[in-house]
């Protein structure tokens, strides 16, 4: 953000790294407008999920009722704003939906996610995966996780990627 | 079957290498960075008048509207560009970023 920041002609620029988590840890009070309702937000492993991609893609992304398999649900920011290389995704033969966290305010885009089949989000490295899980419990998605250290986390297992010019 | 070795064990380490470089050249390099115990005392003088900056949290509506550092204004990064007249004319105005924290 501070380099955005910078691009636009700002020049005293300073960053707090310790962010919201650090803010908190101390003690220190917060405010809130919409504050999202409790929900136990359950992640899996790269490797967990890299085994139920394998398995759905040998049953052609499809349960035996027909139903799409299961959704990544793509959320990552980073890549798009802040570097003009293109961004890694998680290799997935089946059904990827990509945007970002604030789109699911959008009712057109939460359509494109099933809501009867299991979801998994991936973020940069799972931060902000539980924000998108209690967001969409309040649309009545309980079949959503996220994914343990995002695509960071899929990365180090050493799982495969591809290159998305349109991420 | 899925082709499991588009990027191998070194490519994947030399792509980790490069985006902790990347963010540490954001965060350490290019820019001063603050402690909490810093923030929570510049905004308490700002309180009272005695500073003058501000404070954005460059998170996502959905996590703002959740939970936010109090006098903080909310530029999601996905936004930054059409929201940008939110930072004022001033180029010489103290800006102090913030997101969730460390990954």
């Amino acid at each position: 953000m501070a380099v955005v920041i910078k691009a636009l002609g700002f020049n005293k620029i300073k960053i707090y790294n310790g962010g919201l988590k650090d803010w908190l840890n101390s003690g220190l009070p917060t405010e809130a407008i919409a504050p999202l309702a409790d929900y136990e937000a359950r992640f899996v492993s790269a490797e967990e999920l890299y085994a139920y991609v394998l398995h759905a893609e040998e049953n052609g992304c499809v349960q035996v009722d027909g139903k799409v398999a299961f959704t990544l649900l793509d959320i990552r920011t980073e890549p798009d704003i802040e570097s003009d290389s293109n961004s890694a995704v998680i290799t997935n033969p089946c059904e990827t939906v990509t945007g970002i966290l604030d789109d699911l305010q959008d009712e057109s885009f939460r359509q494109k996610i099933p809501k009867d089949t299991p979801v998994f989000v991936i973020t940069e490295t799972g931060n902000r995966d539980v924000f998108a899980i209690r967001y969409l419990h309040t649309f009545g998605y309980s079949n959503i996780k996220g994914l343990k250290f995002g695509l960071r986390g899929w990365l180090m297992a050493n799982l495969p990627t591809s290159f998305n010019n349109n991420k | 079957m899925m082709e499991r070795k588009v990027v191998t064990g070194s490519g994947a380490a030399l792509l980790l290498f490069i985006m902790l470089l990347h963010n540490a050249a954001w965060g350490i390099e290019r820019f001063d960075t603050i402690t909490t115990a810093q923030l929570h005392e510049m905004l308490n003088l700002r309180s009272s008048g005695e500073s003058d900056f501000l404070l954005i949290n460059a998170l996502d509506e959905i996590i703002y509207r959740d939970e936010f550092i109090p006098g903080s204004i909310n530029i999601p990064l996905s936004k930054a560009s059409e929201r940008s007249s939110a930072l004022g004319n001033d180029k010489n105005r103290l800006i102090i970023t913030y997101c969730m924290g460390y990954r």
